[in-house]
């Protein structure tokens, strides 16, 4: 992977984890459920972080 | 090099604050609704993953036990998949496939703080899972059985 194509993965990793924290903190403060668009936000940061979990477990072993 | 400084840059960066919550009013009620229960879920899951990296980082999780990790993880991550593809469909059994997914998810929790290789020894004799994994259940193995508590 090239370096730029890394750092563009990370800053929009940066700003999904923001998104993610900013619909938890809104939804709770708020008192309501998750819209389905707010759902499928957490849902693509759950996939990303359970990707980098794995393969963070297969590196290292 | 590179990939495993964006693996860890990865790891840094999507928030630890994903299992940090429920699905509450201000008040304290829980709502029960789809996608209340699937947020409830996701955020399990999340958390669960903080717990399997914070094992791998104090080294606990090497050889063997990474390997049945990352079975555990997909076994777990194939569940909420299914419980995902229920709550889109709307279909009826969205909470019995949950309950399958919490289930397989505290079963990864359980295992990953348990000093076992084989997690078939583990859920026949391992001890009932004691702290560190504030998912609101938990994987308890009961007579060579694993059930789980609420």
């Amino acid at each position: 992977m090239d370096p730029v194509t890394a750092l563009n993965a990370a800053l929009a990793v940066l700003a999904l984890g923001r998104e993610i924290i900013a619909i938890v903190e809104k939804t709770k403060a708020e008192g309501r459920d998750m819209t389905d668009e707010e759902l499928a936000v957490v849902q693509a940061g759950i996939d990303l972080k359970h990707n980098a979990v794995v393969a963070g477990l297969i590196a290292g072993s | 090099m590179l990939k495993r400084l964006l693996v860890l840059g990865l790891l840094l960066l999507v928030p630890a604050a994903l299992g940090a919550c429920t699905t509450t009013t201000p008040d304290g009620q829980t709502i029960e609704t789809p996608n209340a229960r699937m947020a409830a879920v996701e955020l399990a899951y999340g958390k669960v993953l903080d717990i399997v990296d914070a094992e791998r980082k104090r080294g606990r999780l090497t050889g063997a036990r990474a390997a049945q990790a990352v079975r555990l993880l997909q076994a777990a991550k194939a569940a909420l998949d299914t419980a995902r593809a229920a709550h889109k469909a709307k279909a009826g059994n969205l909470v019995t496939l949950l309950i399958v997914a919490e289930g397989a998810i505290a079963a990864v929790a359980a295992y990953v703080q348990s000093k076992e290789t084989s997690f078939l020894t583990f859920a026949a004799t391992g001890g009932e899972l004691t702290g560190g994994a504030p998912l609101g259940f938990a994987m308890k193995p009961t007579e060579g059985r694993l059930t789980w508590t609420r």
